[in-house]
């Protein structure tokens, strides 16, 4: 733990053993007359019955507003690729392809550990412990439809060396999955840092890891993030590393997923921008709230992100995307699930040419204001041809604005508009891969 | 790219609207209702208005019961709860803070970087020991001072304050490294 972590728990502390049990005041009723409401917390402290339903305070319908309004903010920006001309959900190219036979999904909240499971009947086939300790930061699935890889963070998540380990496991021919091996090349030792993404090169030799990583800054007052790509060789462990070059004047880069593309030459990802000393949550970014999925060419060797290209420019928030190397289509963005800090009212996927022209929207789901259903994050991949999207969805069965239970999330495959849902932990995940 | 999961228990004397909610109910809250007070204290800076915050809290799981399907209570529900009502309380600060510096201008008006009258804060947080902490975690954006606070005093772990601020793990894991960052530099400690 760093000084400045031992500060801050100590201050915590301090504040919060000030507040004794024998401090605090009886509870009160929030509203009168109603006699049976008085002193009910001190009765629902002793489990005694009786009490009746209470009015929904004033702040959960405030928030509700909020929420239509940053909807409707991305069902503009939705409308605005209609009238360029895209059709809305044909089938994928190469759809005839089969469907990949397993996937994997992150089991467990407090410490949570990949699963693969079979697609034709959502069994669990196998686990991935963590030989190490620690916990899943990040998976991908290898183009041979059998090969998984896991990036586990360190056992003590607050400390400030950060070790990952990439593991690979594999399913067997018999059906089994193999113990989890570490990757060669796949020990990293960072400070604080924290591993956000990972992918596999369509022929399956290379990883892509992003990090958002603190780092002296020469000219800077202090430590700043700076968000990295990491590319492992997994046949010579050799890595190459670009990191920053595209912060703004107040503004620094957050990379939000990683995909190849579909040459395996370069590696494409998503950048979003954020205020410097401001938030970036969900999507709007206080003053800058467009993304851009942008070609970094390997053969710069590492170096500066700044290497890259823009290939796809948006407006809105796009919260992850996938590559498809089928054709010349290039790109899949999966878009317009996140616009603020809580739920939208839309999620959109969509599929992009090379050129950043819209091909097609494959899947749209709208959550109405007054659905229980709320929207709150979401994930995507594709398997090798690129005709089968595997899309996590991410939701909380509400019954006022922010009064939910995230126990509504589930995954699923997408073809011709529909979305297919998938066995999935309790329904409460929506990380997945295949 | 990785996403906040959640799971309907989390810890110790998580209650379900089953069989008997209101004694579910009654348990959960002699167990938590001085850590969640704790915890609205440190997000408001005020005892009182903390208080108020998790009876609220706890109004709206009385509420919701029966409503909220197969999670039933849980702790996390009763954080999502607090954390969103102590942000109802900063909104409301700072609204009076805008009215008041457009009534009386604003010489003279003492305000924290949130609209909150220092003069309301718990005791604590004005001594001189804790006050350069105090002061850094405050100038923070609400976003990252809530998820250092859920980890460094709740110690939840990245899914858990995911689940409880309805972001992404990926979010959680952001904040955490910018805010400690932005508390490293106020504190010169980097």
């Amino acid at each position: 733990m760093t000084r400045t972590e031992e500060r801050l728990t100590e201050y915590l502390n301090a504040v919060a053993d000030s507040v004794r049990a024998d401090s605090t005041r009886p509870l009160a009723p929030p509203a009168a007359p109603a006699p049976e409401r008085v002193h009910r917390l001190h009765r629902l402290a002793a489990g005694q019955r009786g009490w009746r339903g209470w009015v929904v305070p004033l702040a959960a319908a405030a928030l509700v507003v909020a929420v239509a309004v940053s909807g409707a903010e991305l069902a503009a920006n939705v409308g605005d690729h209609h009238a360029a001309g895209a059709s809305v959900h044909p089938a994928a190219p190469g759809a005839a392809a089969p469907l990949p036979r397993y996937y994997m999904e992150a089991e467990g909240l407090s410490a949570p550990s990949p699963v693969v499971r079979s697609v034709a009947t959502g069994a669990v086939i196998g686990r991935v412990p963590n030989p190490g300790g620690g916990h899943e930061a990040a998976m991908a699935a290898a183009p041979d439809d059998r090969t998984f890889y896991v990036v586990y963070g360190p056992r003590n998540p607050s400390a400030r060396e950060n070790k990952y380990t990439i593991y690979s496991v594999t399913v067997l021919n018999s059906g089994k999955v193999t113990a989890p091996v570490p990757v060669k090349g796949g020990a990293v030792t960072y400070t604080n840092s924290a591993a956000t993404a990972l992918a596999v090169s369509p022929d399956g030799g290379r990883l892509a890891m992003t990090l958002a990583i603190s780092t002296p800054s020469p000219g800077f007052p202090g430590q700043r993030v700076a968000d990295e790509i990491l590319v492992i060789d997994l046949r010579t462990g050799a890595r190459q590393v670009w990191q920053g070059g595209l912060d703004q004047a107040g503004y620094e880069l957050t990379v939000g997923s990683v995909a190849w593309a579909g040459d395996g030459q370069s590696v494409e990802f998503l950048a979003t921008w954020c205020a410097d000393g401001t938030e970036c949550v969900g999507g709007i970014a206080p003053s800058r709230p467009s993304s851009q999925v942008r070609s970094l060419p390997l053969s710069t060797g590492g170096g500066s992100l700044d290497a890259s290209a823009v290939l796809l420019r948006e407006p809105y928030f796009v919260a992850s995307m996938a590559a498809a190397p089928a054709g010349d289509i290039d790109l899949l963005t999966l878009s317009g699930q996140e616009s603020g800090n809580y739920f939208a009212r839309s999620l959109t996927v969509s599929q992009f040419s090379a050129d950043g022209r819209l091909e097609r929207v494959l899947y749209r789901r709208t959550y109405p204001e007054s659905s229980i259903l709320r929207m709150a994050a979401s994930s995507l991949s594709t398997d090798p041809s690129g005709s089968h999207l595997l899309l996590g969805q991410m939701l909380y069965r509400c019954k006022t604005g922010f009064e939910c239970g995230s126990d509504a999330s589930t995954i699923g495959w997408i073809a011709e508009g529909t979305f297919h849902p998938l066995a999935s932990y309790a329904n409460l995940t929506s990380e997945t891969a295949w | 790219m990785r996403f906040a999961k959640s799971e309907p228990a989390s810890g110790a004397a998580v209650g379900k609207a089953t069989d008997s909610p209101e004694g579910d109910l009654g348990a959960l809250f002699r167990v938590h209702h001085l850590e969640l007070v704790r915890l609205a204290t440190i997000l408001t800076g005020d005892q009182g208005t903390a208080e108020d915050v998790v009876q609220d809290a706890f109004e709206r799981v009385h509420a919701g019961r029966g409503r909220i399907a197969d999670g039933g209570v849980t702790v996390a529900y009763l954080r999502t709860a607090v954390v969103n009502g102590c942000r109802g309380v900063h909104r409301k600060r700072s609204a009076a803070h805008r009215h008041e510096r457009a009534a009386f201008g604003a010489a003279g008006y003492r305000s924290g970087g949130d609209g909150s009258d220092h003069s309301a804060e718990h005791a604590v947080l004005l001594t001189e020991r804790y006050r350069e902490v105090a002061a850094a975690l405050a100038a923070l954006p609400q976003r990252r001072r809530e998820v250092l606070v859920l980890r460094y005093y709740l110690q939840l772990s990245e899914a858990e304050i995911a689940a409880t601020l309805h972001i992404s793990t990926g979010t959680v894991k952001s904040s955490a490294a910018r805010g400690l960052a932005a508390l490293a530099r106020a504190l010169g400690e980097e």
